[in-house]
């Protein structure tokens, strides 16, 4: 059974058929919520909120892109509106003390993994979504695009700059990196 | 070396970043069913209760606004007198309040969105949260809006009052986290706001979109 026929029969109101379209669609959600939240619970939550958001609006969803497509557009509009609120709220309550942490961290050199992770958490929301979801969850501009509203190029150039700025925070690591 | 040897490297190094566990299926589907149970009337979802926050809080708000008004007319009244004297109080305070109630519901949705962010960030903290003074200083802050919310007597939701006297109980055990046990309290307080689903009524109740940007606003 395909998506469109599980979506009807959801529309008709079978809950079996609720329950297999989450199912087919949920691993990719969470995953992509946990890539850009880092954290179990807030990766649930955005979850949850995607799931319950896309049942209430499925039947706006007018079959122009795949449902999968849809789908992530809603999910990482819960994520993005989460996290922009999670980050206001933390730079308000920023203090001397938070900064005494991060140079106490900047200290202790890490590994490239876990210094290449701060890396990636340090770029602009923007920038860091469309590089998590394209170099770490592979998705492509196309979907990128749809996902998050705007033009392929717009994904594309998002993309060049995270890398940039990747290279330039890793620059230090770079004779490590030499084959 | 080259950039696109750099991406390659950097894009494989990257696959590591906040690798996902397993996906709690089962949990995420009771508390989406929950959600879903608790958002509408039979079960119509989150959306409706969404779109009906802003009537609600302008409702909610209209004992507030309303006093605020008072306090406004006053001050106005007040300058008024001194200049003329012979006119009567100002109609201000009689007339009904339009764009000054928008502003108050507003304002409760602002209250709401804090809330909701404060609890987030708690959360999200851990056990640090529990010798963070700022956790239980933005707490006392909500607090005192919370309970002027709860006060109104226009609130007349039975599940608004609900949620905002859970909001109530769990900024008070914030405010009152001490630095020697905090630890220990924090944990209660978490299993306490997962037990109630606060965070997931608190999102319910914020309408879609409401001082938020659009998910490429950064873009």
């Amino acid at each position: 059974m395909d998506d469109r026929e599980l979506i009807a029969r959801v529309l008709a109101g079978e809950a079996s058929a609720e329950r297999a379209l989450y199912d087919r669609h949920v691993d990719r959600v969470y995953r992509l919520a946990y890539r850009l939240a880092g954290d179990p619970d807030l990766a649930m939550d955005f979850t949850q909120d995607t799931f319950i958001r896309a049942f209430d609006r499925l039947a706006s969803y007018r079959g122009d892109a795949a449902f999968s497509t849809w789908l992530t557009a809603v999910a990482t509009s819960v994520a993005l509106n989460g996290l922009r609120k999670l980050k206001r709220f933390r730079e308000r309550e920023t203090d001397l003390e938070q900064g005494d942490k991060v140079a106490s961290k900047r200290s202790s050199e890490p590994d490239l993994k876990e210094r290449l992770s701060r890396e990636i958490d340090r770029l602009p929301l923007g920038y860091r979504t469309v590089f998590v979801m394209h170099d770490v969850e592979g998705y492509t501009h196309e979907e990128i695009g749809t996902a998050l509203g705007v033009e392929t190029g717009t994904s594309k150039a998002q993309l060049s700059r995270a890398r940039a700025k990747l290279r330039e925070a890793l620059a230090d690591f770079a004779g490590e990196w030499k084959p | 070396m080259i950039d696109d040897e750099w991406d390659q490297r950097l894009s494989k190094a990257a696959r590591g970043y906040h690798q996902p566990p397993e996906t709690p299926r089962e949990e995420i589907w009771a508390r989406v069913q929950a959600g879903r149970r608790k958002g509408g009337k039979a079960g119509r979802g989150i959306l409706s209760f969404r779109q009906s926050a802003i009537p609600r809080f302008q409702v909610l708000a209209w004992a507030a606004g309303v006093a605020a008004l008072l306090v406004i007319g006053i001050g106005i009244g007040r300058l008024t007198v001194k200049s003329q004297p012979m006119n009567p109080a100002p109609e201000i305070v009689t007339r009904p309040p339009t764009r000054q109630t928008a502003a108050m519901a507003v304002a409760a949705i602002q209250h709401l969105s804090r809330a909701e962010a404060l609890l987030t960030g708690f959360r999200a903290e851990g056990k640090a949260a529990g010798s963070d003074a700022n956790f239980s200083a933005s707490a006392r802050d909500l607090l005192s809006n919370t309970r002027l919310l709860l006060d109104s007597p226009e609130l007349t939701d039975p599940q608004m009052r609900g949620l905002l006297e859970d909001l109530e109980l769990v900024l008070v055990q914030i405010t009152q986290l001490s630095a020697e046990d905090g630890h220990g309290e924090v944990d209660l307080i978490t299993d306490g706001l997962k037990q109630r689903g606060l965070l997931p009524r608190l999102r319910s109740a914020i309408p879609a979109g409401s001082a938020v940007p659009s998910a490429q606003g950064e873009i």
